[in-house]
């Protein structure tokens, strides 16, 4: 086991430096740069001197690995879009928004699912069943999240005016981006959890359990659920980062001040070190997913022992 | 099941298999009907020419936001450009990319896949590495990188959300391909002498076919999902070419007044979503009977 994590951090390292030099390749590869400006143009001296400030004349390989060095220092860079601050502030600023949001979009969006997944397939084909597999499934998996969240804002924001169009603030303001954003998770956690809980209910083992004259709910808790949930695992892991960086269309369209909107306006300002700095969090946090879901799976799955490269 | 193995019969025991499987999708309903949705898409989508009453861009002004009528069965948008002309045009557009990024994600997804899972050792773990290069690198990020390089359009589209398909296509294709690699009837055909590109495509493919004709069906809802995202952030197709996802930002903003406006593209996409999604499902019971 310790051979494996040892071997498996190692490799993600080495996954992680591809990632940020494919990056840094290709956003040096886009035409343009973070200081064009097309109303009023720099002139050349004064340009030269920026780009020398921020190490932009120096070739590439060098200016990559001026940012691994600063990297290694604890040092993000400067933002070019706002360089009154540095990334990591800029960072310390927005994320905690985003984490917030999807904080609570984790919690909702997989309690509920697994809660309705096994309440459908316990009563299997009862109206109940129906009602969430057929209703709140479909519903959550036909459109795109910020869609429901246009027409999330036109019922309760417009029309009905119970809470606010977006912004952030008060905490009634999380109430609609976290139903926009957990509704598809939930909706594919459900039909997950479901499926895989109808799987088990027929097994060898469960009917060996009620032989045994074993109580319904002891078998339900411990035949069944522990069993069924053990695929979740594969579901969630790669989903969770994703959501705790935030999406920029919930973000856009509830207009809440968050990690997301970055991922786009530092492309499109080829804000160098920002995009740096956010690829790296995905990636870190990926990471660290991956690996908590491997060790998890060792827990709950008796069955996989996690071994080293050595078959 | 499992046991259909020997050689000389290998062509027959698939077609009854793809036979079984008809037998199978055609008794579950739901699977049924959204099949046949799904095809009627693809039809509207590939005679919006012949269909559409009036052109994707053409504009009548002095009509604009107008409510349905004989004219203009489902109204006019914002240009007084005819709505159901225009859903059957988007229809064209967002099925192309939908259809088209997975197949061009497969297309370099699979042959990687095929060599990872057949050959092993040290490429497939740099196989394994790449697949996590591309999953940890932000999608979105990656996409806008790549627009701002090569600029947008229909077939950039296709070609970036496929660059991003493939991983999916490779991963499975690998899975398959391992837990085939040993089978008996893959032994068989190799002690007989039959060369490696031949068990590959004749015996072991075949048998991969079902898992991968059912993730292609499943990445069509999410590849509609991601185009539809493009628009969003006005980096899909642009105007005057009708898409879903762009009528459904350019008519948001009239969801209070002319709800209609906003609320057929959304209608257009749940209903292209979910006949896929459930095609999709009913494909996997259909050629998986084990699964549920």
């Amino acid at each position: 086991m310790v051979s494996y994590l040892v071997q498996r951090f190692a490799s993600l390292l080495l996954v992680m430096l591809v990632v940020t030099m494919l990056i840094f390749g290709l956003m040096h590869a886009v035409p343009g740069g973070p200081f064009d400006q097309t109303q009023q143009p720099l002139p050349a001296f004064a340009m030269a001197n920026i780009m020398h400030k921020y190490g932009l004349d120096q070739p590439i390989w060098r200016q990559y690995l001026n940012w691994l060095w600063a990297l290694l220092h604890g040092d993000l860079g400067i933002p070019f879009e706002q360089p009154t601050m540095t990334v990591t502030g800029l960072i310390a600023k927005a994320w905690p928004i985003t984490l917030v949001v999807g904080g609570i979009t984790i919690v909702v969006a997989y309690v509920l699912g697994v809660v309705m997944g096994c309440v459908s397939a316990l009563r299997h084909n009862t109206w109940l069943d129906w009602l969430l597999t057929s209703a709140v499934s479909t519903a959550g998996i036909a459109l795109p999240n910020y869609v429901v969240g246009f027409l999330l804002i036109d019922i309760f924001a417009v029309r009905l005016g119970w809470l606010p169009t977006g912004g952030w603030g008060e905490p009634r303001d999380v109430i609609l981006p976290v139903i926009a954003f957990a509704l598809y998770p939930m909706a594919l956690t459900a039909r997950y959890t479901r499926a895989s809980t109808l799987e088990v209910t027929y097994a060898d083992y469960v009917r060996m359990g009620r032989a045994r004259g074993l109580s319904e709910r002891r078998i339900t808790s411990r035949y069944i659920l522990r069993t069924a949930l053990i695929p979740l695992i594969t579901i969630m892991g790669p989903n969770i980062p994703n959501i705790l960086t935030g999406s920029i269309f919930i973000e856009a369209t509830f207009a809440l001040p968050g990690l997301g909107s970055y991922f786009t306006t530092a492309s499109l300002h080829r804000d160098y070190p920002l995009i740096l700095a956010l690829v790296l969090i995905v990636a870190v946090l990926w990471g660290t997913c991956y690996i908590l879901s491997d060790i998890a799976y060792t827990i709950v799955d008796p069955r996989v022992r996690l071994e080293g490269l050595s078959q | 099941m499992t046991a259909i193995a020997p050689d000389s019969t290998a062509g027959r025991s698939s077609s009854s298999f793809w036979h079984a499987a008809w037998y199978r999708y055609r008794r579950n309903r739901l699977a049924l009907i959204s099949g046949a949705i799904a095809v009627l898409i693809l039809l509207v989508a590939a005679l919006a020419r012949v269909i559409a009453p009036y052109g994707y861009a053409a504009q009548d002004l002095s009509a604009s936001l107008a409510d349905p009528s004989w004219q203009h069965l489902l109204g006019t948008d914002e240009l007084g450009r005819d709505m159901l002309s225009r859903a059957i045009y988007g229809a064209q557009t967002s099925m192309s990319i939908a259809i088209g990024a997975p197949l061009l994600g497969a297309l370099l997804g699979l042959p990687i896949g095929i060599i990872s899972g057949w050959v092993g050792g040290w490429t497939d773990y740099f196989t394994l590495r790449a697949f996590e290069v591309f999953t940890m690198v932000p999608q979105i990020l990656m996409a806008l990188l790549l627009i701002a390089l090569f600029g947008s359009g229909v077939g950039k589209l296709v070609l970036f959300l496929g660059i991003t398909a493939w991983v999916g296509f490779a991963r499975l294709a690998r899975a398959q391909l391992i837990s085939l690699r040993d089978r008996d009837f893959v032994q068989a055909a190799r002690s007989l002498g039959v060369p490696t590109w031949r068990i590959v495509i004749i015996h072991v493919l075949p048998n991969a076919l079902g898992p991968i004709v059912v993730f292609f069906v499943q990445q069509i809802p999410a590849t509609i999902f991601a185009a539809a995202g493009f628009s969003f952030l006005g980096l899909g197709v642009q105007d005057p070419l009708a898409d879903w996802g762009q009528m459904i930002n350019d008519g948001e903003q009239f969801l209070p007044l002319k709800p209609l406006v906003a609320l057929l593209p959304i209608f257009c996409i749940a209903v292209a979503t979910l006949s896929f999604s459930f095609a999709g499902d009913g494909l996997r019971d259909a050629l998986d009977p084990t699964s549920r």
